[in-house]
Parts: C-alpha cells; structure tokens; sequence
C-alpha cells in the first residue's frame, strides 16, 4: 500500500523539530479514548491515516487499553438494513467540528449521546441463511466469517467458555438431529452439536410457524457454562462439558422470561419483568430482585427495553414518547448499573448514571444492543 | 571505586554542561549503551536535547533513579510527584521532552509524557497548534470525512 510506505518513509527520516514522528504520535492517540478518534481524524490527512492503521490497535492493546463499547441496533420500518449507534460520552463543544452548533443547541444534558455509525450493509436476514458477518469494531466494518454447516433461520447465538455457540431453526430439507453448531474462534470452523436428547420431537419444531416477531424466534442465553436454547415454546440445555442435552429447568423454560429483555454478565442471567431488574440464582433455582435500583424510573408499558453486558455492568435502554413533538418522536434513555454480588441470594444494583442518549422519530425499532471491548 | 568514575557529565546541544550520578544518567538506555560501548569518556554529548530540556529529563531521572539509601520513596508519592512533573508543563514543553525522551530511550518519561499529552489535547485546534500540524483537508474532504462521521443528532 502506497500510504504504508510513505509512513514507513517519513519514520526513518529526521523529524522535523516542530513535528512528532508516527510512532510518537501513535503513542499519544493510543491513549486517547477512541471515541474521540473521528473528530481527530479531522486534524490532517495523516492524523486519518494513523488513526485506521492496524499499529494503533497493536500500540492500544500492549498499553492494555480496551474499551468496551455499547452498540445499539435500530430498525427504521423505510429502510432495508437496521442502523447501528454507539454510545459515546458527549464530546465538548471544541471537539466538535461543523455540526457543533447542531449539538450544543440540542440538550441540556451532559453525559452520554448515541453516535451513528456508518455503516453500509448491515445483514440482519429471516430468510434461511448460513452466512456469518462479523462486526470488525475498530474499523467499523462488516466481514463474512466462516459459514455455518447448515442453513438456519433467525438464528440466536450465545458465549460459553469462549466459543460461539448458534441455535436456530433449520432448512425444511435439512435433518433434525444437529440442532446448534459451535465455533472455536481459533479454528474458525463450525461443528454439528449431534442431539441425542430422546425426550423431545424435533420436527414439532421444526414445523412451528415461525412469526417474525419475538415470541417465537430462537432464543439462546448462557450461564453454569451450558448453552440454554428455547425454540418455538421448548427450552433445551447443553452442557458441553459432558457432551449432554437435557430439558431446560422448569424455572428457566417459562415464556414469559424468554419474551422478556435479557443479558448474562458474569455468569448471572437477568431479565426485565414487570417493573424489576431480576437475576436468576441457580443454587435455588429461583428469580431473584436486583436490589437498590430506587433510581431507575418505571418504564412505560409500551417501552421496549433492552439489557445489555456492559463490560461487567448492566446497560439499560428503553425508549419514551416526545409529547413536545406531538408525540411523533421518542426519546431513548440509557442507565448503566454497577453490579455487586453480595451474597448467594442477593445481587445489589447501583445506577451509576441515567441520561436521555437519542431522539429518533417514533417509528424506529430497537432490534438489539450489546458491548464490545475493543 | 573513586568519586570520579560515579560521575558523568553530560552536555545539550546548546553546550550546557550538567554533572550527574551515573545511576541517575543510566536510566536512559541511549546513555547506557554508549557507556557500554566506551565510545565516550566522562563527557557525553546529546545533539537532539537543549539545556533547558535536559535539566527537566535530569530532575525526573533523578526522582526515578534507585540510589543507595534513598529507595523508600513510595510509589504512591512518586505518581503524585510525575503528575506535578508534567502539569504545569506548556505543550511546547511537553513536546520538546516526547522527543528526549524517546531520543535518550527512557521508557517511562515516554510514557509519562505522552499521556500527559493524551489528558491535556483534545480538540483539534490544540493538535494544530501543538504539532504545528496544517489541516491539508480540501473542503470538499473535510465535508465528506464529517458526513461519514455524522452524530446522530441532525434529525
């Protein structure tokens, strides 16, 4: 690459007294958060260049220096693809460039906004597809990763122990014993799970009308290190260390925790129902109130929330009508929640901070949220 | 050992002369290996680091050094002393001891330095000033990097 080269040129010659050499510059960027990057990327053409090299992300990870990023994903019912949004703090108005006057204008409120990202395709398929596409967060940009075995539809995939486990409902054509695939990151290849589970017919599955919405696609969670997966109303879990399926428990397989917004953080499963942040305690067997959220507001009923892994803690959105706009448009909130595990049968919540992040006219639709360090 | 060989003296590119403790001078590996070259004698010119510079690089490098008798400084008073270090320092400063610090190679100066930078420039004014870095962005660019950068607020 030309530009590589011309880096590479202008590090081995002198530096001009008033200018800091790439590889010095690369040290200073790589301790900014990255949330400032596209403002900086705004200095000068090779400020643009540094900032999407692949050294800056090698120089950010030997200073151990992730950042967990908060993704939103909205689906606007005029377009084709869902849009993504990351949440960022609200830059000062000096680092704003021409939109300045736009933002500052905009809200009161400091803290944290919802930043679009560009984005061009962004596959969010229903039709029966084996094709993976990987978010590359540094660049922003969508790759294909390695094919699943089979066709699935609205597939649901979930974490344990570090490899990627997918379940969802097949091609009519295909048959019912491989019910999820598993892919180790570092072999980049899918697997058939074989399901040898006796007790559950899985062509009453397979035939299940499948609606588009919530309900009834596949939904998957993970905790005790076994993949729990429910499809149509039956609940299965997968214990990969013993190679076994057997019934989801009882407590886990009821619908309305399945149809409830819902996020593993550190190996405790929680759910939002009827007005509480719950957690699932495993030992008892039993849900369980997430203590000591007094400061976080009640939804409304039509709210549509969404939990998510923020890095250890609980990010929570959720969205309100604007009355101001005649209520064309809604405003989505955002709280994120630091999570204390007192004891086996209490879990204490803290709202760290609570702040309006996005207006987005009323038609759009979350369709997720979900962390990445980066 | 006699007092002399302790000792080193090391000179800025503007011929100012500054007489160290070896152990503080050796925590620069760019010192270090020309000491271990004994390319030099006693005196050691620095081309790259005017006076006024060196004295900073020699003040910190003698807060960091591990003398004999004077190792009980915490670290916790040692972070508070590297943040005092570089907060009052103007950026042409800062600058200025990036380069030494990279030049003499001492790690830690580099990183103090750099993050110091980190805090202190954020907004792209103080990038241009600081770096004395033109914006070589036509209009046209500038228009197209900000619309692939939109906020999301210009509903």
């Amino acid at each position: 690459m030309s530009s590589l080269e011309k880096k590479k040129r202008k590090m081995t010659t002198t530096p001009n007294p008033s200018l800091l050499p790439d590889d010095l510059l690369l040290c200073i960027f790589a301790r900014i958060s990255r949330l400032y990057y596209p403002t900086l990327s705004l200095v000068s053409k090779s400020f643009r260049s540094l900032l999407s090299s692949p050294e800056l992300y090698e120089t950010r990870s030997l200073l151990r220096r992730p950042e967990i990023c908060l993704y939103v994903c909205l689906q606007f019912p005029s377009e084709s693809n869902p849009r993504w949004f990351t949440l960022c703090p609200k830059p000062n108005q000096t680092l704003s460039n021409t939109t300045s006057e736009k933002k500052s204008s905009e809200k009161k409120s400091s803290g944290y906004v919802l930043a679009n990202i560009p984005l061009l395709q962004s596959p969010l398929s229903f039709c029966p597809s084996s094709r993976v596409s990987i978010l590359d967060c540094r660049y922003h940009t969508w790759h294909d990763g390695p094919s699943l075995q089979r066709k699935r539809m609205l597939p649901s995939a979930s974490v344990v122990d570090g490899k990627i486990y997918v379940g969802g409902y097949k091609d009519e054509d295909s048959d019912t014993s491989d019910s999820i695939e598993v892919l180790d990151p570092s072999s980049q290849v899918w697997d058939l799970v074989p399901n040898d589970y006796s007790g559950w017919n899985w062509d009453l599955v397979r035939n299940a009308r499948l609606g588009m919405d919530r309900d009834c696609s596949p939904s998957s969670a993970c905790i005790d290190g076994k993949f729990h997966l429910l499809l149509g109303s039956k609940g299965l879990t997968y214990d990969p260390k013993k190679g076994k399926w057997s019934l989801l428990q009882r407590e886990l397989s009821k619908s309305w925790f399945w149809s409830s917004p819902q996020c593993t953080i550190e190996d405790v499963l929680y759910c939002y129902d009827e007005g509480m942040v719950k957690w699932y305690n495993t030992k008892f067997r039993l849900w369980e109130k997430v203590k000591g959220l007094q400061r976080l507001p009640t939804f409304a009923g039509y709210a549509h929330v969404e939990l998510a892994d923020y890095g250890g803690k609980m990010a929570v959105l959720w969205y309100k009508y604007v009355p101001s706009s005649g209520y064309k448009k809604k405003m989505i909130w955002c709280a994120v929640i630091s999570l204390e595990r007192r004891s086996s049968q209490e879990v204490l919540g803290m709202v760290e901070w609570c702040d309006a992040v996005l207006l987005v006219p009323r038609s759009y639709e979350f369709v997720r949220a979900l962390a990445a360090t980066v | 050992m006699s007092k002399s060989e302790k000792k080193i003296v090391l000179k800025s590119l503007d011929n100012e002369a500054f007489e160290v403790e070896k152990a503080v001078a050796l925590q620069s590996q760019t010192i270090w290996v020309m000491c271990e070259d004994k390319c030099v004698g006693n005196e050691i010119p620095l081309e790259n680091v005017t006076g006024q510079i060196l004295a900073k690089v020699i003040d910190y490098c003698k807060k960091h050094a591990v003398v004999d008798g004077d190792g009980d400084e915490s670290s916790e008073e040692l972070k508070n002393w590297d943040t005092e270090f570089t907060k009052n320092m103007d950026q042409s400063t800062l600058f200025n001891m990036i380069l030494a610090a990279n030049y003499l190679n001492i790690k830690s100066l580099l990183n103090l330095t750099c993050q110091a930078v980190a805090d202190k420039t954020k907004t792209i004014d103080e990038f241009h000033t600081f770096l004395n870095i033109e914006n070589n962005f036509t209009p046209e660019e500038e228009a197209q990097i900000c619309q692939e950068n939109l906020w999301a607020f210009d509903d």
